[in-house]
């Protein structure tokens, strides 16, 4: 997955992920220290479990301008893993409470520098600049003088065979009422080349976070996890059901009439075109990231726990990035459903015990 | 289901045939421990099936000698507490016979057989409950509902029970039958993996017997008593670990124990040897089938069980690889004597070696709860107990922990989760005495 980022994003992707991991371990181990010292208990220095998380948040960031981000997020990261995650009396999975800080804290401060602020790092200066014809790998900051680096930097425009590319995340939240108003605004989106093509996204050449573009290579880690037993596959069915229900009867209001399902304001797009918009509406978003790479590390420890766990997990990370319009947003679902992913476990009786 | 570690998984194996039991074994030293002071004094003579300790108590089992011998000593079991004595017994003879020439019972009398039971003690049922003499007993007192003879294997990597009923069939149901009538249970089962019953030889013979013949496939650890009776103990009993079948109106009994009875009725012999298998963890070499006096020194069955009990302690063990007991001997002049035969112990696991993961922090995957077949939350109840040692719901739920030791097999963290509740399950034992007796005092 690095090694796509890196091929995607260039060589930016791989500092900012190293980075975020160097100082996750490293905040890790101090403050491993710290507490052995307290406790009187002997620690490990290096923590394959810091390294793991460190790497998923550097996954979950998208590639910013200012490398400061990964370094201050990786720190943080570090002394909240010691405080929640899995063998934690709360547990919640630390990589999605670092993002939803990171998400909300720039957003609580008004006069927080927008740097610091993932949603405008994302629509800042996008380092990844892919032509349909013609791909240029790495960042177009550090491209030679000679190059003329205006047309890669501009908005769409039909003269130049080379354009910027939006997050399709963001591009299907913003557009969403518009999409879902008007018939051919998804078909005006597609062919203009605002909203990437589904194949580009699926394998990940598309803006947004490093990691968490790509839902194939999601899909195929959450498989090799599921083997591993390390994750359940009816979890992630489940919570990609609940994911589409919430989707499909989400109340919208097209063209500013009556409030309406989703699904039934889907029906004037076609099926191709409700598929289409469904398709991006889930696979653009985290959901592949959380369904299959945080939500398996803090799940309940019981099945029954587990289904519900799953089911609202699906359900709320779609709510959450429908209410909030941002794809952060949708870390918060995992955070609240950590909150529960402990009393959920009593949901497992023994039918020996009475 | 993992792997265990040296390759062997928990698919069942392959059931061996028994060869028939011999009539003359060799006259070897036996070393049989009894449950208290034997009958004998040391250097006397004791004749083959005279009595080697008497009971206590009016209905247990006594305990009869094998072998025409002589006491060469009485070596008691260290412990005040424990009042277990081995006896030494040289033969008086180079063959001895392999069984003992005794008139059964008449069928239709069940009190004249709970006597002759009693005398050629001590019929134990290991893994399912108390003797067989005592569970008869104890069904006089209350109704017994069912007789259920148990084909399952303990562990089904190592078929011993099925061998047993594949080499005794008929034997097995006629002694079913038998020790229903013996129990005066309304009904006898047979209760035996399926790839056994398409023998097809089984159902028809059942039939004419009145044995009812139940197939559930053997997938560890159905074969426990509390997992047993919750599934074919009809309506919904529930039996504690460790705890009498008899009290919720059911017998349990092994197919060897079934077929001695059915041995002694037709053939007029008390058979003395018992049939043991010893477990090899290596794929091609599972199981090897013979047959031993209870007493005899671990070494003569097998080369690679030589050495002292305390040697042998992570080399092999008495039972099967997840719930066996380690063997166990007295000590003598500072040391631990070699283990021998226990009285109906028919499995024997030489475990494979390998090292033990460190035990890490707990990461709830909720594995141990997923594997749990009575469905606890194992690590859970650790937890709770650990923190309160007489929390009574926590000891509620201790109570139907099997001890089938997969929680532990499963960790990824190597927490010795079932090791640990054993341990609790003692605490907690001597804790409620405790409080029974201060309540009483009250």
């Amino acid at each position: 997955m690095l090694a796509a980022a890196t091929a995607y994003f260039g060589s930016r992707a791989l500092i900012a992920v190293a980075l975020t991991t160097v100082s996750t371990v490293v905040a890790y181990t101090l403050f491993a220290c710290v507490l052995a010292t307290l406790r009187g208990r002997r620690t490990r220095f290096i923590s394959p479990y810091a390294i793991w998380i460190g790497m998923l948040l550097g996954l979950g960031m998208p590639v910013a301008e200012n490398l400061a981000l990964p370094i201050i997020a990786g720190l943080l990261l570090g002394a909240v893993a010691h405080v929640v995650g899995r063998s934690h009396r709360v547990r919640v999975h630390p990589v999605a409470l670092m993002l939803v800080i990171l998400f909300l804290a720039p957003n609580l401060l008004p006069d927080s520098p927008s740097r610091v602020s993932l949603s405008r790092a994302i629509t800042q200066t996008v380092p990844a600049v892919l032509g349909p014809g013609r791909l240029f790998i790495g960042d177009v900051n550090d491209a030679p003088d000679q190059l003329n680096t205006e047309p890669w930097l501009s908005h769409h425009d039909a003269d130049h065979d080379a354009l910027r590319r939006t997050d399709p995340q963001l591009v299907i939240l913003d557009e969403r009422q518009a999409i879902l108003s008007r018939p051919d605004r998804l078909r005006y989106l597609l062919s203009s080349g605002m909203l990437v093509r589904f194949e580009e996204l699926a394998i990940g050449a598309a803006p947004g976070p490093v990691g968490a573009t790509s839902p194939v290579l999601i899909i195929l880690l959450g498989l090799y996890l599921m083997y591993l037993r390390l994750a359940s596959w009816r979890s992630a069915v489940l919570a990609f059901a609940a994911a589409l229900a919430v989707a499909l009867l989400w109340p919208v209001q097209p063209n500013g009439g009556a409030w309406q399902p989703t699904a039934l304001a889907l029906v004037q797009l076609g099926p191709a075109g409700a598929v289409t918009f469904v398709s991006y509406l889930l696979f653009a978003s985290p959901l592949c990231f959380i369904v299959f790479l945080l939500a398996p590390s803090v799940d309940p420890m019981s099945r029954r726990g587990r289904t519900v766990y799953a089911l609202l997990n699906g359900g709320l990370v779609v709510a959450a990035l429908l209410i909030f319009a941002a794809p952060e947003a949708a870390f918060i679902a995992p955070v609240l459903t950590g909150l529960i992913s402990r009393p959920l476990d009593a949901l497992h009786k023994s039918p020996f015990v009475s | 289901m993992a792997k265990l570690r040296g390759g062997m998984d928990f698919r069942s194996g392959t059931a061996v045939t028994l060869p028939p039991p011999p009539d003359r074994a060799a006259g070897d030293t036996l070393r049989i421990t009894c449950p208290g002071p034997p009958t004998p004094a040391e250097g006397r003579p004791i004749a083959a099936g005279d009595r080697l300790y008497t009971a206590d108590h009016e209905h247990a089992p006594h305990l009869t000698c094998p072998i025409a011998a002589t006491v060469d000593a009485l070596i008691p079991w260290p412990g005040a507490d424990d009042p277990r004595v081995d006896v030494v017994l040289t033969p008086t003879v180079e063959a001895v016979a392999g069984a003992l020439a005794l008139d059964p019972p008449s069928k239709t009398d069940p009190d004249a057989w709970r006597e002759a039971l009693r005398d050629t003690g001590p019929w134990p049922q290991p893994r399912l409950g108390p003797d067989l003499v005592t569970q008869l007993r104890r069904g006089r007192d209350r109704p017994l509902d069912r007789l259920i003879c148990v084909g399952l294997d303990n562990f089904p990597p190592y078929p011993d029970r099925s061998s047993i009923i594949k080499s005794f069939l008929d034997d097995v149901i006629l002694g079913t039958q038998i020790l229903g009538q013996i129990a005066e249970a309304r009904r006898a089962y047979l209760i035996i993996d399926p790839k056994i019953a398409t023998a097809g030889r089984l159902r028809p013979i059942c039939r004419s017997l009145g044995v009812r013949l139940r197939t559930t496939p053997n997938v560890y650890p159905c074969a426990d008593p509390t997992m047993l009776i919750h599934q074919h103990g009809g309506g919904r009993r529930k039996l504690p670990h460790g705890a009498d079948p008899t009290t919720v109106g059911v017998a349990l009994v092994t197919p060897w124990t079934a077929a001695r009875i059915a041995r002694w009725l037709t053939r007029g012999k008390l058979d003395l040897l018992q049939p043991v298998l010893l477990a090899w963890p290596s794929p091609g070499r599972v199981l090897t089938p013979l047959f031993a006096f209870p007493g005899q020194p671990l070494a003569m069955l097998d080369p690679a069980l030589a050495g002292r009990a305390d040697e042998l302690a992570n080399r092999a063990v008495f039972g099967d690889p997840m719930t066996g007991h380690a063997p166990d001997a007295p000590i003598r002049r500072g040391q631990r004597l070699p283990p021998t035969l226990p009285h109906g112990q028919h499995l024997i696991s030489v475990l494979p070696a390998a090292g033990r993961a460190p035990v890490a922090p707990c990461i709830s995957c909720g594995w141990c709860v997923d594997v749990c077949p009575t469905r606890l939350r194992p690590i859970h109840l650790v937890q709770r107990l650990e923190r309160q040692a007489d929390d009574p719901d926590a000891r509620r739920h201790l109570d139907y922990c099997i001890d089938c030791g997969l929680c532990s097999h499963v960790c990824p963290s190597s927490i010795p989760i079932a090791q640990t509740l054993r341990e609790l399950r003692s605490v907690s034992g001597e804790l409620r005495t405790v409080n029974d007796e201060v309540k009483r005092a009250e």
